[in-house]
């Protein structure tokens, strides 16, 4: 990726890592998955290093204007417990973006909210908790409507009472509108400036 | 601590090996729906060969069925457009580029993909969009591997699980 040269990069990663330090059998998963070897690997401390690291990384080894977004929530009750995790996580990306700005005098470092952004946006009647059921339950059905009947998954997800999310974890077209749309005006903003 | 711009095409091949996005997390389900339409197949024949009326095990419903969730999980695995593979690889790139960098949202092949929206976007205009998305990755993921350009941890995954 660094071999690309970009100009601009956008970041927008953590969700695997709140939904495995909020619930045992996703962590599992991924652990098995990549062969983590590191101590409890969905720690907020091992987030925050591995972040810091990500962000160190890409200011030293290319020239692009940097987007650290927050992560998109997990379920569209934004007042949920898994929520809770997802804003603890979202606080440690608005800290690493601000102390790297600090300490690194550096103006092309910036923090996206798009959590925030797609809480004012959110239209939404489910407010129950997301669980590994409901998730395959609703990627089960969505997909299958899309992919059978081109239902665009806007209509699917309205199903289940959502207006922005998919499957709880994923985006459906009105949530990746929202997510385009902040990261587009940012580009805006800093294309003048390049 | 730039990163080098020559690259002979041996050393492309080492670091973006020819692979579909994704660490396999979809392999176990298509390997099921692969079973399930294997033993449909051998019971149709069987039928075919005892000479029966209507050969066709079970209902078309079914078939249509597993047909179908097979599909919808090979796509949910399948490569984003402009994935930083293909891109890397492609010919008349535009002077300034974007990378999206992120998990299974930013990949978008198993839901509605915010990069492919950004392309449409009139500030992306004149500008490369490149998908840098792989479903199911972690913080430790970007920051050890892909960060680093050692794409060849997915090929090394992918084998164990499909073996």
């Amino acid at each position: 990726m660094i071999r690309l040269k970009p100009d601009f990069v956008s970041i927008m990663i953590g969700t695997n890592d709140a939904r495995g330090h909020f619930h045992e059998p996703w962590a599992n998963e991924l652990v098995f998955l990549w062969k983590l070897k590191v101590e409890n690997p969905f720690s907020l401390e091992n987030y925050e290093k591995n972040l810091e690291q990500i962000v160190n990384v890409l200011l030293e080894s290319t020239d692009a204007v940097i987007a650290v977004c927050s992560l998109p929530p997990i379920g569209e009750d934004f007042d949920s417990k898994v929520n809770q995790t997802v804003i603890d996580f979202n606080k440690i990306i608005h800290q690493v973006v601000e102390r790297k700005k600090v300490n690194k005098f550096c103006d092309r470092l910036h923090f996206l909210d798009v959590f925030q952004v797609l809480r004012e946006r959110c239209d939404s009647s489910n407010e129950s908790a997301p669980s590994i059921f409901k998730m395959l339950l609703y990627f089960t059905v969505i997909e299958f409507l899309y992919h059978l009947l081109r239902v665009p998954r806007k209509y699917g997800s309205k199903i289940f009472g959502m207006s922005l999310l998919s499957d709880t974890v994923h985006l459906n077209e009105n949530g990746a509108d929202e997510v385009a749309e902040i990261i587009s005006q940012w580009i805006l903003r800093n294309t003048k400036k390049k | 601590m730039k990163a080098e711009s020559s690259t002979t095409s041996t050393e492309k091949e080492d670091v973006f090996p020819p692979l579909r996005p994704g660490c396999g997390s979809m392999d176990p389900p298509i390997f099921l729906t692969n079973i399930l339409l294997g033993i449909w197949f051998v019971l149709t024949l069987r039928r075919l060969s005892e000479g029966e009326e209507n050969p066709f095990f079970g209902n078309p419903i079914l078939l249509t069925f597993a047909l179908t969730c097979r599909h919808v999980f090979v796509s949910a695995d399948k490569s984003p457009k402009d994935s930083v593979y293909e891109y890397y690889h492609r010919d008349g790139r535009k002077a300034s580029k974007l990378v999206c960098l992120g998990d299974s949202i930013t990949q978008g092949a198993c839901s509605s993909s915010f990069v492919d929206n950004l392309r449409c976007h009139d500030a992306c205009r004149g500008m490369d969009v490149v998908n840098a998305g792989l479903n199911a990755i972690t913080s430790w993921t970007v920051a050890n591997k892909v960060c680093r350009d050692e794409f060849h941890v997915l090929v090394h995954i992918h084998v164990i699980i499909t073996h």
